[in-house]
Order: structure tokens, then C-alpha cells, then sequence
């Protein structure tokens, strides 16, 4: 965000939030198309291993060096992009999912649901966050399945906080008292005033969640705790490159790190200026 | 069914173990009457109209309509119209739409309040607080509806646009004998539209 608007405001103008919005949904799109299609492409035997070509810097044939077993790091990179795009898009999803139900909860089922639901926010917040990962991963058996269910299981505190107020609001407003009077019913409410007055909310936090996701994913799988070595997810393409930045080999970790960075910074861009142009009073700037 | 009268009795309300706001209340409303209620800010006016329409629950005594207390579900034959149409609207949804959740109504009665086929397909912000006003209080006047309680329901209108709504209402609860609990601090608002005055002193509980 801050680097867009500072492009602008160097020209002396901004940009509306509209342009702002439809600038970063087409980078996050082409991002998201690109690597797609590159791992499609890619397939097995770009990851092969080519004894001869080790330890080659950047250039042409390999657009981010070899490593040294001779892969090629683009690859790599790329491969290990997708799944990470993969874990964090499912554990959004789910962590999207346990925020809204947890958000409706308890604004609909009385008192003390709601006071359960806040407590187990407050609860599960007061926990680092890769802390109560590395737990639940851990226990839930790890692999890709733990680290899953670690992400869906840590991240939905916030998101379920916001939903839950807005809920509540709906809930108490005027409008949805007169519903009432007019006979609806509790189901008929939460479906035709509550419900689309959330999609849009939800549509965000599982946009912000994602990175968030993805860098987890990224983190505990740096720590050795997720994949097995040989795939090759971001956090361990990191951590390998840990013992060869010593001799001078800094391609092999300056762009898979890059190529992280920009694909969340570019979701998480996405996330704020919708947020922004839904829901200007409450965003942050 | 079309006789039963609007009865509050022995209400009494307060919030937790808090003071009584009232207490030993009772309000009888026929078919057809308009009923003013008076009296400063703060003294339990809005709350007894919730209680009334069924919007809370009273901490002591009943609301009857006939020899029935309140439907806990389905169509409430009291309907409440406060002071502030523009929260009593979803602001995501159409004037047409908006009215469709009470009832469908026919083209007579939106001529009567002076709701123009054009509004039906805008959003609330759209409209001015006194058509959207208008627009409610059709909404309310589903055939099911029995009385009415309006609450400060034309404290934001200009004097011109008050008499005009207030007119319209009159008009289709005499056809309708609907009874009516009007709720306001204009003296001279309540003497033109009651039959009757009920005051605060017997609102308070002393």
C-alpha cells in the first residue's frame, strides 16, 4: 500500500481506491495465474538433479542459479510456491469458516455461548501464534495434514473477533427487531439481513488470512517441523540454503525469499484496499 | 377478533436489579382510538412502546391483545414506528424489498402516503427522512396489524409534512379501526390527533 501511494503522491495526484483495488487484484491475479502455469509446465523433471550444472549463479538458462545438486532454482521456487499457495489458501479457507461459525455463535445463541466464544478468542489470541502451530501440528500428527490443521486452528481468533461484533450489531439493529415483529424467524433473519451483510466482511479476512497462513506455513516448515526435505516447500528451501550462504551462494536464498514476500505482500494488498473500499471507517490506513 | 382491544396491565420494567423505571402500570387501547401519550425525556415513554409491541419482554405484568397475551412468534399485531426510520431500515436493501418483508401493498395505499413508484427500486439513503418515514409506516400497515405505536413518529418532520403523514395514518386506521398509541412531547401535536391524553403521573411509579 505505502509503496503505491508514495509512487503516486511523487507525481503530485493518487490514486482512487478503485484504481488502487483494481491495480493489486490484476498483480495478485497474474501472480497467482503465473505460477500455476509455471508448475504445470515445470512438472517432475524440472526438479531433476544434473550433477554438472552445480552451483551455477543466476543467468539466462537459469533464470535463479542451480543449487548444489544442480537443480534449478526456479523451479524449486516455484514448485515450492504452489504448495505453499495451496496449504495457505485451504487453512484461509478453514480458519474463514470456524471465525464465521464461531462469529454467529455467538451472537445468536444467547449469553453464554457468547461469552464462551470470547473467552476462547481471548484464550487462543494470548498464545503466539507459532507456538500453538508447532503444538497442534505436532499432535495432529505433522506433515502436510498437521501443518493444515495447525493454520486453520490458529488463525481464526481475529477474523471471528470482527465477525462477531458485526454480527452482534446486525443482530441488536432496529431493522432486525421490526423482522421480527413481522414474524421472521431466527433462520429467516440470519440468512436475508445477517448473512449478506458478513459476505464481504468474511471475503477480506480470508484475504488477509492468507498471507498470514503462508508465512506460518513458511515458518514451520523453516524449522524442520513440516514437509519431508525432498519437497520442496519455501520454508525448506530456506532453511537448506541456511549452510551455503557461507560460500557466497545467495541466489539460493535471496529468491525463493523474494518470491514469498512479493506473493503475500501482493494478497495482503489486495485484502486492505477492499477492505478499504467496503468498509472505509473501520480500516486501518 | 376485530373488537379485542390493546391492554398493558400492571407493566412495570427496569434493567437488571436496577430502579423501577415504572411499575403498577396499566394502558387500555381500543380499535380505532388514538390514544396520546405525554411526557419528558427519560421517564419510560420509549420503553413502555417496546413493551407494547412486543419488541421486550416486560420484567412484571402483561400485554393482552383481546384475552391473549403477545404471539411469541409470527406476525405481531402491534407494530411499532419510531423516530428513526433510517435505523429501522436494512441499509443494503430497496424501498420495494423493504416493504415486501411486512407485506405486499397495493397501489392505493402507497398513493395514500404519497410514496412514488420510482422510490421502490432506490436505497434508503436515497430517499429524505420523511419519505422514508412514509415508506415505513406502510410497511407496518400489514392487514395483520391491529394497532399501531408511534413512537416520536414525526418529531423529524417540518410541521407540513407531519400533518400530511400523520392524516394518512388517521385516515387508514379509521378505516381499519386500528388503534393507535401515540408517543410524544408536542402537546399540541397530541391534541390534535388523540381522543385522549395519558400523562406521565400515572406513568411514574412513586
Amino acid at each position: 500500500m505505502s509503496a503505491v501511494r508514495s509512487l503516486t503522491r511523487g507525481r503530485g495526484r493518487r490514486l482512487t481506491g478503485r484504481t488502487r483495488l483494481l491495480i493489486s487484484a490484476a498483480t495478485t491475479g497474474l501472480l497467482l495465474v503465473g505460477i500455476i502455469l509455471c508448475s504445470l509446465f515445470i512438472g517432475e523433471q524440472g526438479l531433476s538433479v544434473k550433477l554438472e550444472l552445480r552451483d551455477l549463479p543466476p543467468s539466462l538458462q537459469h533464470l535463479f542459479g542451480t543449487d548444489w545438486l544442480g537443480r534449478d532454482m526456479f523451479s524449486r521456487t516455484v514448485q515450492g510456491l504452489t504448495l505453499s499457495v495451496a496449504v495457505g489458501l485451504a487453512g484461509a479457507a478453514g480458519s474463514t469458516v470456524i471465525a464465521m461459525m464461531m462469529g454467529l455463535a455467538a451472537a445468536f445463541l444467547g449469553r453464554m455461548v457468547d461469552r464462551v466464544v470470547t473467552w476462547l478468542i481471548d484464550a487462543t489470541l494470548s498464545v503466539p501464534h507459532l507456538v500453538m502451530l508447532i503444538l497442534i501440528a505436532f499432535v495432529s500428527g505433522g506433515g502436510i495434514q498437521g501443518i493444515m490443521i495447525g493454520i486453520v486452528f490458529t488463525h481464526w481468533p481475529s477474523l471471528a473477533r470482527v465477525i462477531r461484533a458485526e454480527a452482534l450489531s446486525v443482530v441488536t439493529a432496529d431493522y432486525v427487531a421490526v423482522s421480527r415483529g413481522f414474524g421472521r424467524t431466527r433462520w429467516w433473519i440470519m440468512r436475508h439481513h445477517l448473512v449478506p451483510h458478513l459476505l464481504p466482511q468474511l471475503f477480506i479476512g480470508f484475504l488477509l488470512l492468507f498471507p498470514h497462513a503462508v508465512l506460518h506455513e513458511a515458518a514451520i516448515t523453516f524449522l524442520g517441523l513440516g514437509f519431508s526435505p525432498h519437497q520442496p516447500a519455501i520454508g525448506i528451501i530456506l532453511s537448506e540454503s541456511m549452510r551455503y550462504l557461507s560460500s557466497g551462494m545467495w541466489w539460493l536464498a535471496v529468491f525463493p525469499g523474494l518470491a514469498l514476500l512479493v506473493t503475500v505482500r501482493a494478497f495482503d494488498m489486495l485484502g486492505h484496499s477492499l477492505q478499504r473500499l467496503i468498509d472505509p471507517k473501520h480500516s486501518r490506513t | 377478533m376485530g373488537r379485542a382491544s390493546l391492554q398493558g396491565s400492571r407493566l412495570g420494567w427496569r434493567y437488571g436489579s436496577n430502579e423501577w423505571l415504572f411499575r403498577e402500570y396499566s394502558v387500555e387501547i381500543a380499535p380505532g382510538e388514538v390514544v396520546g401519550l405525554m411526557g419528558p425525556s427519560g421517564t419510560g415513554k420509549s420503553t413502555l412502546g417496546k413493551l407494547l409491541a412486543g419488541y421486550m419482554v416486560p420484567t412484571e405484568g402483561k400485554v393482552l391483545v383481546g384475552d391473549r397475551s403477545l404471539p411469541g412468534s409470527g406476525y405481531c399485531p402491534v407494530q411499532l414506528i419510531n423516530q428513526h426510520p433510517e435505523l429501522a431500515v436494512n441499509p443494503r436493501w430497496t424501498i420495494g424489498k423493504m416493504l415486501a418483508e411486512g407485506w405486499q401493498p397495493d397501489t392505493s395505499i402507497l398513493k395514500a402516503f404519497g410514496i412514488q413508484k420510482s422510490w421502490l427500486e432506490r436505497y434508503p439513503n436515497e430517499l429524505s427522512g420523511g419519505q422514508l418515514q412514509r415508506c415505513c409506516m406502510v410497511r407496518a400497515l400489514g392487514s395483520q396489524t391491529k394497532f399501531i405505536v408511534a413512537d416520536e413518529m414525526s418529531a423529524m418532520l417540518d410541521a407540513v409534512t407531519q400533518a400530511e403523514i400523520w392524516h394518512a395514518l388517521l385516515t387508514i386506521a379509521s378505516e381499519r379501526s386500528i388503534g393507535i398509541l401515540a408517543i410524544s412531547h408536542d402537546a399540541a401535536l397530541l391534541d390534535v390527533v388523540a381522543d385522549r391524553l395519558i400523562g406521565l403521573a400515572s406513568l411514574t411509579y412513586s
